[in-house]
């Protein structure tokens, strides 16, 4: 039978985004950010989501300069084939690792609480075998699955009200970026800067999609939904714990 | 990147199976003869001729497949002392039906109508009389406020019960032959600008290209035509309810008869379809609506519940509260197994039980069912098999299994149940999640007659919503449901 090759639409790539760029650096984002940044730091955030968005509307140049036309086409024509191939390589390493580098901290997390005396190497097994199951489905299949991982998971963005009781605002003090041990430099930001990683999921979204499927409206969304949903729990930890304590989560 | 993991996909998981329609090659028509048809049903015990010698008149039939009342009416009073003149103007009637093809005279006769040869001509005649049951209740679908009436083995008075239900000239049928020994008739049913033609014409294909030797019944000939037949859910629903059928072809979609099969089958189905039932309808939208909800919890439940007691049991202790862990303890203090060994015993126990339960003469099978349960709940707690707490999780999730209306779908969760209760014995809490998200991705994988399996949660459809989780009033479900695809979206008015 022959399937209807389906276009994304602007719901599954907000969920897309969303689901790429909410990663495990949730867990030690408000740290990052009092490390790197300082008191107030949510407001350095913020400006780096802003940069962020400025990033993605870079690519939504390249989206409307190719008309539409694929990433990897983009390339060919703009680039030999000497050089073409050792950059997939080097992009295909690079996030390879870079995933792999994410799974392994997420499940090093729940080795250290729960599995103290199993293998990391045998959870981060499993973990791929999710991996491989995922991603030898196409685009829209993934799309699917990312749109009921979503409702499986954000409603505990709505746990942190819980924390209301003992959260103050006193505690962000009124001091803006004092008091960042790592002190202020390009690097601090950037490894701020790198819980963003995942709109770059919209570059092989191209040809996946047609007018209607709004891409970037979607990339947008998704993205400062992501933004919303961290900003919330960065607030919560500013309001809950104190700034050194912070520091030393 | 993508392309490579496709092909390693296609490599590791094709099973080699044909996706290429067969073409049936027409054979030259043969003239019936009465020698021809006698040599067909040679060493056929139930097979009978009569001879009418005043009007030169032949007649093989299956007696068995034929009603005394018909034979008489249009066989046995018309010839019994007609001349050949009177016989010639007698077949001329519109139910002698003049036929020059051997292999139609033999199919007529196997479908109970009787062949009648007379001088170089060959007619036939429908005598024929439902063999089977009468309409009565499904004993696997009961509901508490609505029709009881159900589908029997008898393709003909299911088509007839279904007609009753849908009372319009736009319900089309067409007729198949499945299967090459049993050649077991398929009648597909849709409402004509209604349903989706493409998807019409798809199924025909698909039926036309089912090669197999007899095909018994419905749940047996989805199989052979779904997209995913090594998934462990079904894709295509089948129900022995005529309100479900018709309510499913007003909502666009189509649906299928098997002839000996009680059953009907219904597409494009979704994942949620199964977790609907008639009775949502017949009551109040927020009774309904709570009433799905319940089984939504019961899935849930089901599918977790075991597991999650294994995996808090073995890895997570920190989750249960101080005053119950006392309980738990001493419970599990006598218990030899670790709780994993604990939960798949039970579970094997309890699935031993049912499928035994199923199995047993109605007579034995309650006292069994009953003394069953009592000995292996209470004994096996007093021996120190296993603690009364798994006992109550294991039946509790057995209980929930079956809210769920369609026992082929509860009968799946009962399988993936045990593939969640190892995973959490073996990495706890991630382990239950890590397969949850195997099943899931799974599930977006799975389409029926092209549509997405998850619709309309994957894809997202807000109007669809409104019948899937909850039954929304009937003043908000106005529209038909996505998943048929129909160009006529609105129910309140028919194009004559």
């Amino acid at each position: 039978m022959n399937k209807v090759k389906e276009k994304l639409n602007v719901f599954h790539i907000t969920l897309l985004i969303f689901m790429a760029e909410m990663n495990i650096t949730l867990f030690s984002l408000p740290r990052l950010i009092a490390e790197n940044i300082g008191t107030n730091g949510w407001i350095g955030y913020l400006a780096l989501s802003a940069i962020a968005t400025f990033n993605i509307f870079l690519y939504w140049i390249v989206y409307r300069v190719g008309r539409g036309a694929s990433a990897f086409e983009i390339l060919k024509s703009a680039l030999p084939k000497a050089v073409i191939y050792p950059v997939y390589w080097g992009l295909a390493i690079f996030w390879i690792f870079t995933a792999s580098i994410l799974g392994k901290n997420f499940f090093l997390i729940f080795q250290m609480l729960s599995f103290q005396t199993t293998n990391p190497m045998f959870i981060f097994l499993l973990f791929c075998v999710m991996v491989f199951a995922l991603l030898i489905k196409d685009i829209y299949g993934i799309g699917k699955a990312t749109t009921v991982f979503f409702f499986m998971t954000i409603w505990t963005v709505g746990l942190t009200v819980y924390q209301f009781k003992d959260w103050e605002i006193v505690r962000f003090t009124p001091h803006l970026f004092q008091v960042a041990s790592q002190g202020h430099s390009f690097r601090n930001w950037m490894e701020v800067y790198s819980t963003f990683i995942g709109y770059e999921l919209a570059l092989f979204l191209f040809p996946h999609v047609n007018k209607r499927s709004k891409l970037f409206q979607g990339v947008f969304i998704g993205h400062w939904m992501v933004t919303l949903a961290q900003l919330a729990v960065v607030l919560t930890a500013f309001g809950f714990f104190s700034f050194h304590q912070i520091e030393s989560l | 990147m993508m392309g490579f993991f496709q092909n390693l996909s296609k490599f590791l998981f094709t099973q080699g199976q044909s996706t290429e329609q067969v073409t049936v090659k027409s054979e030259k028509n043969e003239r019936p003869s009465h020698n021809h048809i006698l040599d067909q049903f040679k060493d056929c015990v139930d097979f009978q001729q009569r001879t009418y010698p005043n009007c030169h008149v032949h007649i093989l039939y299956l007696p068995f497949l034929v009603g005394p009342e018909p034979l008489k009416r249009d066989i046995v009073d018309p010839l019994s002392e007609a001349t050949e003149d009177e016989a010639a103007q007698i077949f001329k009637r519109s139910q002698y039906k003049l036929t020059g093809d051997a292999k139609e005279c033999v199919k007529g006769i196997l479908d109970g109508q009787a062949a009648i040869f007379f001088r170089d001509l060959t007619y036939l005649v429908d005598i024929s009389e439902p063999v089977g049951r009468s309409i009565s209740q499904s004993e696997t679908e009961t509901v508490i406020s609505g029709p009881h009436d159900g589908f029997v083995e008898n393709l003909s008075q299911n088509l007839g019960v279904l007609r009753k239900k849908i009372k319009s000239t736009h319900l089309k049928t067409v007729k198949f032959e499945v299967g090459e020994i049993a050649k077991t008739d398929v009648v597909l049913a849709y409402i004509d600008r209604i349903a989706d033609q493409n998807m019409v014409e798809d199924l025909k294909k698909r039926i036309q290209s089912i090669e197999s030797d007899a095909v018994m019944d419905s749940n047996m000939l989805v199989q052979l035509i779904d997209e995913n037949p090594n998934s462990v859910f079904p894709q295509f629903m089948t129900t022995e309810r005529p309100d479900a059928i018709a309510s499913k072809l007003i909502g666009g979609r189509i649906v299928g008869f098997v002839d000996g099969s009680p059953s009907a089958f219904v597409c494009p189905t979704n994942f949620f379809d199964f977790f609907s039932s008639p009775d949502d309808y017949y009551q109040r939208w927020l009774l309904g609506s709570a009433l799905r909800v319940l089984r939504f919890i019961g899935f849930l439940i089901t599918i977790s519940f075991t597991a999650f007691y294994v995996s808090v049991t073995t890895y997570h202790y920190e989750m249960i509260p101080h005053t119950m862990l006392l309980n738990l303890t001493e419970s599990r203090a006598k218990v030899p197994f670790p709780p994993l060994i604990e939960a798949l015993l039970m579970e094997t126990t309890i699935e031993l039980l049912r499928e035994a339960g199923a199995r047993l003469p109605t007579k034995v099978g309650q006292t069994i069912g009953i003394v069953g349960g009592i000995v292996i709940g209470q004994a096996a707690v007093q021996a120190g098999f296993t603690s009364n707490i798994l006992i109550i999780s294991v039946a509790t999730s057995a209980i929930a299994s079956f809210t769920i209306p369609s026992y082929i779908m509860s009968a799946s969760i009962r399988l993936i149940r045990f593939g969640l209760i190892i995973m959490a014995g073996v990495l706890g809490n991630l382990g239950l999640m890590m397969c949850i998200g195997l099943v899931v991705i799974h599930l977006a994988g799975v389409t029926n007659m092209g549509t997405s399996y998850l619709t309309p949660l994957a894809p997202m459809n807000f109007a669809d919503l409104l019948d899937t989780f909850v039954r929304g009033p009937f003043w908000g479900l106005r529209k038909r449901p996505s998943i048929s695809d129909s160009k006529n979206k609105s129910t309140n008015k028919m194009r004559k």
